[in-house]
């Protein structure tokens, strides 16, 4: 493998300029792409410090979901009662000693025995596979006192070698922890044990297949956001401060199938390794129309405000499409669900129906039943009962063919079952009155919604993802040959990972890159990030470096021309954000619910092509901001100044959110105060605060054009600055 | 439903035996042998108990005093704790008092004036002229200690050994199913409160 790295002057953020690449010296060093961290040559490289300002400020989000130091290490309480015995300094150094040698025979026994363990269980399970395949990761969770929590082993295989390493890993752990040290990992071989301590939970990941650790490491704490999800980070803590010897198994029992769907989930969804969202193509007009059925009724809105980021939104699909939940014979489901991002300390709860054919029989199958205290597995088998009392005794097997494969789902934050169910309903029947759904479905089955990368003619291109930085969603086209057997897709992901954690510099390289290189026997790999966005491109590996580079030219042009279908961008004409943020208050009521209503396409069930995305849109309305200040549009208006409420009169939050630039040009205003209200509405959405953004009109330019560059004695420009 | 695992961890002064009843329960193996322990080693054994599998993770930890700094680490979560004691060492069993005391300070169980112990009171197959503990004093002790049940064991002669165990688990069990996990449905979020919502993007 040769890998190169270089960075370049970024002529135009959206162009990319075949680098001039400096003698690197580093650039001989042939290896394999998978035997270790990938070595990251970074040229000190004088006269190209104008990438600099485009590289510092990637302010990259994901950076903080990974938590590298934790500043909570529950290590204090320990180290004081520790003093309390042993307080001659003779002692304290025999302790140290003792420390230091028993922290080398554990590690040294610890990698022989793990590694010779792990290598001895693969090997039983996959003789046929060569050392170079891929094996299933093994995933371990513990409490602190070392009992096993979850295990990604099969159930009930070789209990006992899982607890005795439980016992290890705790040991271990502890033995650095009472330094007041944490065990991020152990390499051994091509084997990599990853430890993530998140107390009173320990995450523990072994895998060999040569990824960075920053991607084993969001893998566990993803398992840790989900297990938030089953039973809240703050019961969690309280349970565990009364009781260190608790059996989270207790708890946790029933939702394995959780973590079971989402390892399988993580280890090859790119929306998850990038951050991002994936967002189903789709023709803009009906992305509009179906979310525009989804912007909530009157009835819905007395409440508001949530805040979702990526990483809720893939602990909530992942638990929409567990096995359980998306093969349940219920026509709903009414889950209490922790979004431990939005709110660690409670639960919200989710609706999730999945819509059915529209050409099948359409009514009556809106029902669930249970409150909000029922868990999932009640629910569903509640709902069982209901459905068998009908007598639809073939229900399950004609499901998988009724089922349109796409779900709607509400989150709210107080217990108002029926109402959500209402409009649940609502929505179901005005998507199927108005033919959207139809249009949905057709478009997901066939095969409109996902593409391939040789439809885009793009000479040696194999595989691509394009993230949009500021919409954070991705898109990608389907695999296909030569990636389309388990352990092709694998390997680039895994190549995949390899280069974003190398340009976002996840592992302590000392800058990030810009562009990384990468070439293997198979294929070429190359990543690039610039502030609108990142790419990732595989090619065939003859092909020249210029080709290389005209290729993500292409594809980058592709993307950006195609951004309004493959990327959930605007609702009528509001251009959004991360997230449809619609602030619709009531004036009425201070009472807070939640609505993201989502639309999701099926991952689990095998479209034609083998489609591999799943978020299709997903819409945040948060239906109140700032209670107190702005209760109407018109104070918004007056809060935001230039005299705007005396431009435009609209009556209720709804109709002004709809409001568009050419309403206004209607209804008489000039081109700069629908700019500035427009952008003010923008700004109000992404609940940035009004006294910042509000501002008085420039004052009326005195010269024309640029004017001379001395003016009023004062050189604006230079030439010396070009 | 999958075994449930129970931590026990074994105390005693160093020589009286932890790792040969641990060994002769888990492995039924006994070796003369003597061959301190370094800091602790563990083993766990599938046993059943009132027809419940459970998985028992034993502890054996080291007995010298130099050790025992090492405590907080494995006695975390116990269980149930283990006292050892050498019948024929009178020091050994007036010094299960601070294991008792180091255990529940540094493991500070949630209930410590219910917590499972057992004591046992090992090597009973030497001669009896040599005993220096009498039954009758061991049992005081372990009635002013809260019933603490006592048993005499040789885990040379494998006397006692399993029965010991058994109580172990059957005791940790119960302290286990006693404190009915009292899972209180958490408050629904307060949404409104934006005070504790910072605005943003908090990922």
């Amino acid at each position: 493998m040769t890998s190169a790295a270089s960075r370049t002057r970024p002529s135009s953020p959206t162009r990319l300029v075949i680098p001039s690449i400096h003698p690197t010296p580093s650039l001989s060093n042939i290896k394999d792409h998978r035997s270790s961290t990938l070595s990251v040559p970074l040229l000190p490289t004088p006269g190209l410090e104008s990438s600099a300002s485009s590289v510092t400020n990637l302010d990259l989000n994901e950076g903080i979901l990974v938590h590298d130091v934790d500043p909570d290490v529950d290590t204090t309480r320990s180290e004081d009662t520790a003093v309390g015995q042993i307080d001659d300094v003779a002692s304290e150094e025999s302790r140290r000693n003792l420390r230091d040698h028993l922290r080398r025979t554990l590690s040294v026994q610890k990698e022989k025995s793990d590694a010779k363990r792990k290598l001895d269980q693969w090997l039983d399970i996959s003789p046929d596979t060569t050392l170079e395949g891929y094996r299933p990761r093994e995933y371990f969770v513990l409490t602190d006192a070392g009992k096993p929590v979850f295990t990604s082993r099969p159930d009930g295989k070789d209990v006992e070698n899982s607890s005795s390493i439980m016992g290890v890993v705790q040991a271990l752990l502890s033995v650095f922890l009472e330094d007041g040290d944490k065990l991020r990992c152990i390499n051994t071989g091509r084997l990599r044990i990853t430890f993530l301590l998140r107390s009173p939970l320990y995450y523990v990941c072994a895998s060999s297949w040569g990824e960075p650790e920053s991607v084993t490491r969001s893998h566990l704490e993803y398992l840790h956001l989900q297990i938030l999800s089953i039973v809240t980070a703050s019961q969690l803590r309280r349970i565990f401060e009364r009781r260190t010897n608790f059996d989270l198994r207790r708890l946790l029992d029933g939702a394995e199938p959780f973590l079971f769907s989402l390892l399988d989930r993580i280890e090859l969804d790119l929306a998850m390794a990038t951050s991002s969202l994936n967002c189903l193509q789709l023709d803009q007009s009906l992305r509009v129309r179906v979310a525009e059925a989804l912007v909530p009724t009157s009835k819905m809105k007395d409440t508001l405000y949530i805040i979702l980021v990526a990483r809720d939104i893939h602990i909530l699909v992942n638990t929409v499409y567990s096995p359980s939940i998306v093969n349940s014979p219920a026509s709903a489901s009414w889950i209490p669900v922790c979004l431990p991002k939005f709110n660690p300390a409670g639960f919200v709860n989710a609706y999730i129906t999945f819509f059915r054919r529209p050409d099948a029989d359409q009514k009556s199958y809106q029902r669930t039943a249970a409150d909000n205290e029922t868990d999932v597995a009640e629910t569903i088998s509640a709902s069982n009962v209901t459905e068998n009392s009908q007598g639809i005794t073939s229900w399950q097997t004609t499901r998988l063919i009724e089922d349109s494969g796409i779900g709607l789902v509400c989150i709210s934050g107080g217990g108002e079952f029926e109402t959500v169910r209402a409009w649940c309903d609502t929505v179901t029947q005005k998507l199927s009155d108005d033919g959207s759904l139809e249009a949905l479905v057709k478009a997901v089955d066939s095969g409109k919604t996902s593409y391939f990368a040789s439809q885009l003619g793009i000479p040696g291109l194999r595989h691509f993802v394009y993230k949009s930085r500021p919409h954070v969603q991705i898109t990608l086209p389907a695999f296909e040959e030569p990636y389309d057997t388990l352990d092709a897709k694998r390997r680039i992901v895994t190549l995949y990972q390899i280069i974003h954690d190398a340009i976002h510099a996840k592992s302590g390289q000392t800058g990030n890159l810009k562009l990384q290189y990468i070439r293997t026997e198979k294929e070429i790999v190359m990543g690039w990030i610039t502030q609108p966005f990142e790419l990732y491109v595989v090619l065939s590996p003859r092909l020249p470096k210029t080709a290389v580079i005209n290729a993500a030219n292409a594809v980058t042009r592709r993307a950006m021309a195609n951004m309004s279908s493959m990327f959930r961008i605007s609702l009528s004409k509001i251009p959004l954000s991360r997230s449809v943020f619609l602030p619709i208050q009531n004036v009425h009521s201070r009472t807070v619910t939640t609505t993201v209503s989502s639309a999701f396409r099926r991952p689990d069930v095998p479209s034609p092509r083998g489609l591999f995305v799943n978020a299709c849109f997903l819409l945040v309305i948060p239906t109140s901001l700032a209670p107190g200040q702005i209760s109407t549009p018109q104070d918004f208006l007056k809060a935001i100044g230039r005299s705007s409420e005396t431009k435009i009169s609209v009556d209720s939050w709804d109709a002004f959110w709809r409001t568009s630039g050419s309403d206004m040009k209607n209804a008489g205003l000039s081109i700069q105060d629908r700019r500035y209200i427009l952008w003010c509405m923008e700004k109000f959405r992404q609940n940035q605060p009004i006294e910042v953004f509000a501002h008085e009109p420039r004052p009326k330019k005195k010269i024309r054009g640029r004017g001379p560059a001395v003016q009023f004695g004062k050189r604006i420009r230079s030439r010396r600055d070009q | 439903m999958r075994p449930q695992l129970l931590k026990v961890i074994i105390l005693g002064d160093s020589g009286v035996g932890k790792t040969s009843l641990m060994n002769q329960f888990v492995n039924s193996r006994f070796n003369s042998q003597y061959k301190a322990t370094i800091g602790a080693d563990f083993l766990t054994k599938e046993v059943t108990v009132d027809n419940r599998l459970v998985t028992m993770q034993i502890w054996d930890t080291a007995g010298q005093e130099r050790f025992q700094s090492l405590g907080v680490a494995y006695y975390r979560g116990a269980d149930c704790c283990v006292l050892v004691y050498d019948v024929n060492n009178s020091k050994s069993f007036e010094n299960l008092n601070n294991w008792r005391d180091e255990f529940l300070i540094q493991a500070s169980p949630h209930d410590a004036e219910r917590f499972p112990f057992v004591v046992l009171g090992n090597k009973i197959d030497v001669d009896e002229s040599r005993r220096q503990v009498t039954q009758k004093r061991v049992l005081a002790w372990c009635q002013s200690k809260g019933n603490i049940p006592y048993f005499e064991t040789s885990a040379k002669e494998a006397v006692n050994v399993q029965e010991a165990f058994a109580v172990v688990a059957r005791n940790a069990l119960q302290q286990e199913a006693e404190e009915q996990l009292y899972v209180d449905y958490p408050d629904p979020i307060q949404i409104d409160r934006e005070s504790t919502q910072s605005y943003g993007c908090n990922c």
